[in-house]
C-alpha cells in the first residue's frame, strides 16, 4: 500500500495534477493508495502513524525537499518503510539525487519501483538525505566535538549539514560549514567561518568533486537553542551521526546508485 | 554491475585559498584537538593540537597555531609553536614566527621571518 503526503501550503495546479496522475497510476496497477493532506508537522506525525497502522510501507512525499525531509522526521521510529518523492518544483537537489527531474518522471518512478539504497546521516535521529540546517536568529555559543578528536569552540548562527555520501556502504560523510553574522571580527555573512567539506552540490555524484572525510559524528552544544530546518524542533544540544541503516528511497536510477 | 566511482581527486593546486581548502577554520574559532586527512586545510584562527594530511596546510597571518603539523607543504604567514615535519616545501612569510623543529625537503623564508629552533632540511631529513 502506498500513502502520499502533502502540505495544504506547497502545490496548486501542479499537485492537483500530480494527485490525479498518482492516483491514476496506482489504480491502474490495482495498488491501494492513501491520501493524506497535513497543515501542520504534527498533524503529519499522526498521518504517518494511521498510514503505517492500516498497513503502509511506501510513504511518498509530495512537495518540496523540506517536504521530503519532514516527512522521514515524522517517520523515523517506524523500521521497515521505502520512501518515494514527487518534487513539484524544478530546483530540488534531492530530484537530481534521484534522477527524478520533473514531477511527471517521479510519477513514473513511483509505480516502475526502483528501490536504491542511501547511506544517510542523521540528526538526532532523524535522517537527511540531502542538506539541512541548525540556526539561531542570532550568534551563538556552539562547541563542537567532532568524531571526539577534534573540539572546535566558535560563535555562528547557522550549521549547514551535509550528507556527502550516496554510496550505501561508505561512511564519513557528514558536511559541515558553519556561518556566523558579522561581529568584530571581519566576517562575511555569506562565506562559512568553518568549512569541513567542500560545498558545492556534494550530494550529485560527479568526477571533478573534491570530497573526502568530514566526520562519522558530530556533537552541537549551544547556549541558546538552535532551529533544526525540516522541524519546528529547537534544542541546545543535537547530535548528528551517519546512520546504520541505509535509506530505501524510490529512484530512476536504479543501475548508477545502488552500489554491487 | 559497475560501481560507480564518486569522489575523485583533482590535482593538488599549491596556492590555495580558504575558499578552495576543503577544511577551513575561519576567524574567532578556538579548535583543539586532532585532525587526520588527505585535503588541503586551512587555518585563520587559534588551533591547538597535531594535524596530519598528505595535501596543504596554509596558515594564515592572524593565527595562533601550536600543533605538531605532517603534510605535503606548508605556508606560514602566523605564529606556529610544535614540530613540523614537510614532505615538500614549507614556505614562511616575513612576517610569520615559528618556534619548533623543522624538517622539509625545501625551505622558503622571506625577509623578516621569525624563527627559533632547528631546521633539517633535505639532506638532513
Amino acid at each position: 500500500m502506498y500513502a502520499y503526503f502533502h502540505n495544504t501550503a506547497t502545490g496548486g495546479q501542479v499537485k492537483t495534477q500530480v494527485l490525479r496522475t498518482i492516483r491514476s497510476k496506482l489504480r491502474s496497477q490495482h495498488i491501494e493508495g492513501r491520501n493524506y493532506e497535513y497543515t501542520s508537522p504534527t498533524q503529519l506525525a499522526n498521518f504517518v502513524v494511521d498510514a503505517t497502522t492500516a498497513g503502509a510501507r511506501n510513504l511518498v512525499a509530495i512537495g518540496n525537499d523540506v517536504d521530503f525531509h519532514q516527512l522521514l522526521h515524522a517517520s523515523k521510529d517506524i523500521d521497515g518503510l521505502t520512501f518515494g518523492y514527487v518534487p513539484l518544483f524544478k530546483t530540488s537537489n534531492l530530484a537530481k539525487l534521484l534522477d527524478i527531474g520533473s514531477h511527471k518522471q517521479a510519477c513514473e518512478a513511483l509505480t516502475a519501483r526502483k528501490v536504491i539504497s542511501i547511506a544517510t546521516i542523521s540528526i538526532d535521529g532523524s535522517p537527511v538525505v540531502t542538506q539541512t540546517e541548525l540556526s539561531h536568529d542570532d550568534n551563538v555559543e556552539l562547541r563542537l566535538h567532532i568524531d571526539n578528536k577534534l573540539e572546535l569552540k566558535l560563535e555562528a548562527h547557522q550549521l549547514k549539514l551535509q550528507n556527502l555520501q550516496t554510496d550505501a556502504h561508505n561512511s564519513r560523510a557528514i558536511g559541515l560549514e558553519v556561518f556566523a553574522l558579522p561581529t568584530n571580527i571581519k566576517l562575511h555573512p555569506q562565506k562559512p567561518i568553518l568549512k569541513l567539506a567542500h560545498s558545492s552540490t556534494p550530494t550529485i555524484p560527479c568526477d571533478h568533486q573534491l570530497l573526502h572525510l568530514t566526520a562519522d559524528r558530530v556533537e552541537i552544544r549551544s547556549n541558546k537553542p538552535l532551529q533544526f530546518g525540516a522541524t519546528t524542533e529547537t534544542k541546545a544540544s543535537y547530535l548528528i551521526r551517519i546512520t546504520p541503516h541505509p535509506l530505501q528511497i524510490i529512484a530512476k536510477k536504479h543501475a548508477q546508485l545502488n552500489p554491487s | 554491475m559497475s560501481r560507480l566511482k564518486f569522489w575523485s581527486k583533482l590535482p593538488h593546486e599549491e596556492a590555495i585559498s580558504h575558499l578552495a581548502a576543503e577544511y577551513y577554520f575561519g576567524p574567532g574559532i578556538q579548535a583543539r584537538g586532532s585532525l587526520k586527512t588527505d585535503s588541503d586545510i586551512y587555518i585563520d584562527c587559534e588551533f591547538e593540537g597535531s594535524i596530519e594530511t598528505q595535501g596543504v596546510i596554509e596558515i594564515d597571518a592572524n593565527a595562533i597555531v601550536k600543533a605538531d603539523l605532517t603534510c605535503r607543504t606548508m605556508s606560514l604567514a602566523g605564529n606556529l609553536h610544535g614540530n613540523v615535519a614537510v614532505v615538500e616545501q614549507a614556505s614562511l612569510a616575513g612576517n610569520a614566527s615559528y618556534t619548533g623543529k623543522l624538517r622539509c625537503s625545501n625551505l622558503k623564508i622571506d625577509q623578516g621571518a621569525r624563527i627559533n629552533g632547528q631546521i633539517l632540511t633535505k639532506d638532513q631529513v
